[in-house]
């Protein structure tokens, strides 16, 4: 079967036209085709509805473009819904999202991750860089002041930079939009700079990175950095004095974004004529901003305190020293001390806090450690000892063990030789016989010579005597290794005997106090016997009792003439005769006489040295009168004469 | 504030004086060691251009100079105003080389106003540049100047057509 070709709209349009007139094949049509002509309007409708779609879809490019061209209406009135169809998209299907995304991402993360790295590589090599430099060592010490790691102290000190000028340069042409520096004094014709950096970045670019990306961004001079940030139209560089930390450049990048929203499109349109862009030096300004400053009057002020500082260093280091020093010194002279002291031992001398601590031997006899350590000038405080107890063998100390533990009288003298106790000089037998005993348990004794030693008996104390001259009455007496001197002797000699004694070798310890003197002793006696009276009866008859009166008279007769015997004085005595006046002249004469004889002869019966006395009558009688029998008496008269003749006895 | 400013690239073939052409005019000159190691250096010249004492600054760029542009040199041109085209009266193929150069940049950037110096014209016995062809040239619409560099003949002039026109252009735009 043939196909029924499709009628275009136009054709059934013409058809219609045609048939226009013949009302009543119209009515005979509606009723034939009346369905199946409002089908066909309806298809013809729809026909020319998608023909007007075809020719939308060719026009809204233009559309979009003529709106955009006109103003900023179509960028709103699409931003929300673009905003809500990405954010949707994000949310319910990631994955596209995710993927479309991936190729920039990559290289995004290994830029941001690459730039981290070489900042922190850059700060590391600093760090070693200055650790070994005097200005390192410097920092080391004002770290230490500061008592921050060294670490953070070079950091502070190394991200000390500024921002000396910026100049914000379009990137195709290498004009100059805007610049700024910190000192008005700009260097170079900025107009130039700002070219020839653009000519540096296309030559770096074209020689050695081969790369769109690829671009040119640090720059260093010796304490300078340029940094070079690229948008899409400008390039914002900064000449920074200083090392500039990392966070600097996005700070920077910060600032050149919002450069380009606020004049992206007259950037794009710079043609050269800064009208263009108002406000756009104050933004750039902005850059200078960032940075910090070296604090200059704290550096002023660094050297003072440095010099302070290291006086007061010094002084510590020389006080230091010093006490060292002088610490060592006594510790020197406190051991030569202790080792040229008998019985003392150092095993050990050292220093601890300034304090010095002695450790040794001591033996009981010897010096104490302290006692050497402050006649050294130690302070007690400053002097710790721990000496332990032992006996010493050196001659010295068993010298003085000996002489503790003997006891020995003076005139014994002790000496140790080797392992020998020698013992000399005068000493008692008991004494002798006590230390031979004691002597034997001392350490390191091995042998006692007493050979040397002699007794206290009577030759020596007869070789004393002779040796002090004694007089005769003088006793001489040892008892308990102790010599007593007793008796009477002339003051003169009692006063030599010190002398006298210590000329004698060997003495012992000597008591002369009992000792007194002779003359006083004789005027004593010669007091008790001048005046003395024996009384008679009427004739020559005693009287009764006078015979113990003349007895004890008698005694010391005797005993005068014994005292004066070797002195230089002569006792003389005499014996005068008395009556009363009763009786005759004559009679009486002869009585006087008589009695003195009388009592003469009694007297030398008794004992007493005719030649001592003399008898005389008494001159001349009493006048005659009564009977007295006190006056019938013999009284003793007494006379001591000395060298010269004279009478020296004092009643 | 700053004033207009415009890059002017100055090109032409090795040798025919680019770099003396300009250096005695301008104001600001960094060391001609550039040339040779960056292959461009930056020379800078303000021109007065009309009574009432507008002004503006030429930022030219001396390019190093060769027969053609390698993607270098072509880079170093991108962002231009307009441009010097130098040729050497006494070479007459490096008119050639000129113009060859100017259709190299006119196929990158567009066409861009320019200024022809037909340079050298002291030496008179040696020059190669008849009446007719500097006529034919200046009929073209190239405006054409025959300079100088050592007696510094008509450089100034030239330089301050050039700048007149991006003067205009740039206050127009």
């Amino acid at each position: 079967m043939k196909p029924v070709p499709i009628q275009s709209e136009t054709d059934i349009s013409f058809s219609c036209r045609f048939l226009k007139p013949l009302n009543q094949l119209d009515k005979l049509k509606e009723l034939l085709f009346g369905v199946e002509k409002q089908e066909l309007e309806s298809v013809a409708e729809r026909i020319g509805e998608l023909e007007k779609q075809t020719s939308l879809a060719d026009t809204l490019p233009e559309t979009i473009e003529d709106s955009y061209g006109r103003g900023p209406r179509l960028v709103q009135a699409l931003r929300k819904p673009v905003e809500e169809c990405l954010s949707t998209s994000v949310r319910e299907n990631p994955e596209e999202i995710s993927n479309a995304l991936f190729p920039v991402m990559g290289p995004a993360i290994r830029k941001a991750v690459r730039e981290s790295l070489r900042a922190f590589a850059q700060q590391l090599n600093q760090a070693i860089d200055n650790s070994l430099t005097p200005k390192g060592l410097r920092w080391r010490i004002q770290a230490w002041r500061a008592g921050v790691p060294f670490g953070d102290f070079v950091l502070r000190r190394t991200l000390l930079y500024r921002v000396e000028h910026a100049y914000l340069i379009q990137k195709h042409s290498g004009l100059l939009l805007q610049r700024a520096h910190l000192d008005a004094a700009a260097f170079k014709d900025d107009d130039a700079v700002s070219a020839m950096l653009t000519a540096i970045q296309e030559f770096v670019k074209d020689s050695f990175v081969q790369q769109e990306a690829g671009r040119l961004e640090t720059v260093g001079m010796g304490e300078y950095t340029l940094w070079a940030v690229h948008g899409p139209d400008c390039m914002l560089a900064c000449l920074i004095r200083g090392v500039p930390p990392r966070g600097l450049r996005d700070d920077l990048g910060r600032n050149l974004e919002e450069i380009h929203l606020r004049y992206g499109s007259a950037i794009r349109a710079f043609h050269g004529g800064s009208e263009s862009l108002p406000g756009l030096e104050n933004e750039l300004a902005r850059c200078l901003q960032l940075g910090l400053r070296p604090e200059e009057k704290r550096k002023k002020k660094r050297p003072i305190s440095l010099i302070i500082l290291g006086l007061l260093l010094l002084g510590v280091l020389v006080y230091f020293l010093a006490g060292r020093y002088l610490l060592s010194r006594k510790m020197s002279a406190y051991e030569d001390a202790v080792s040229s002291t008998p019985g003392l031992v150092l095993t050990g001398l050292e220093s601890t806090r300034g304090k010095i601590l002695a450790t040794g031997l001591r033996d009981p006899m010897a010096h104490a450690p302290e006692d050497i350590a402050a006649r050294l000038g130690i302070p007690e405080a400053q002097f710790v000892s721990a000496f332990s107890p032992y006996h010493s063998l050196e001659p010295e100390l068993m010298l003085v063990r000996a002489v503790k533990l003997l006891e020995p009288p003076g005139s014994v003298s002790l000496r140790v030789d080797g392992d020998t106790l020698s013992v000399s000089g005068k000493s008692s037998y008991e004494w002798k016989t006590e230390a031979d005993a004691r002597a034997r348990l001392m350490p390191g004794v091995g042998r006692v010579d007493f050979s040397t030693l002699n007794y206290f008996d009577h030759d020596w104390l007869a070789f004393v005597r002779e040796g002090t001259a004694a007089p005769r009455r003088v006793d001489l007496r040892i008892e308990e290794d102790v010599l007593h001197f007793e008796g009477q002797a002339p003051q003169a000699w009692i006063d030599a005997l010190p002398d006298a004694l210590a000329a004698l070798p060997d003495m012992p310890v000597t008591n002369y106090s009992a000792l007194t003197d002779s003359r006083s002793v004789l005027m004593h006696l010669g007091r008790q016997i001048h005046g003395e009276a024996v009384f008679y009866e009427d004739a020559l008859e005693f009287k009764a009792g006078q015979e113990e009166k003349i007895r004890i008279l008698a005694t010391r007769l005797r005993a005068l003439a014994d005292m004066t015997e070797g002195e230089p004085l002569s006792a003389r005595v005499v014996l005068v005769g008395y009556t009363d006046a009763s009786g005759t002249e004559i009679q009486n004469r002869f009585l006087r006489i008589r009695r003195a004889e009388l009592l003469q002869a009694y007297l030398v019966e008794q004992g007493v040295a005719a030649s001592l006395l003399s008898v005389r009558a008494a001159p001349e009688a009493a006048e005659s009168g009564p009977v007295n029998p006190a006056l019938r008496r013999v009284l003793i008269e007494l006379a001591l004469i000395d060298d010269s003749g004279a009478d020296v006895f004092e009643p | 504030m700053m004033g207009v400013t415009a890059k002017v690239s100055l090109v032409g073939d090795f040798a025919v004086g680019k770099t003396s052409t300009v250096t005695r005019f301008v104001d600001d000159s960094f060391s001609e060691s550039y040339l040779t190691t960056v292959g461009v250096k930056i020379d800078t010249k303000e021109v007065v251009v009309d009574e009432a004492d507008s002004r503006i600054k030429l930022i030219i760029w001396d390019i190093a100079g060769k027969g053609r542009f390698s993607d270098t040199d072509m880079n170093y041109v991108r962002g231009s105003s307009g441009y010097l085209l130098v040729a050497d009266g006494t070479r007459r193929e490096t008119l050639d080389s000129a113009f060859h150069l100017r259709d190299q940049i006119e196929e990158t950037h567009g066409s861009l106003p320019y200024v022809l110096f037909l340079n050298k014209s002291d030496l008179e016995e040696s020059w190669e540049l008849s009446e007719a062809v500097i006529s034919g040239l200046r009929a073209n619409g190239v405006s054409t100047y025959v300079t100088s560099a050592k007696t510094g003949d008509n450089v100034q002039a030239g330089i301050k057509e050039l700048a007149e026109t991006l003067h205009r252009r740039a206050v127009g735009s």
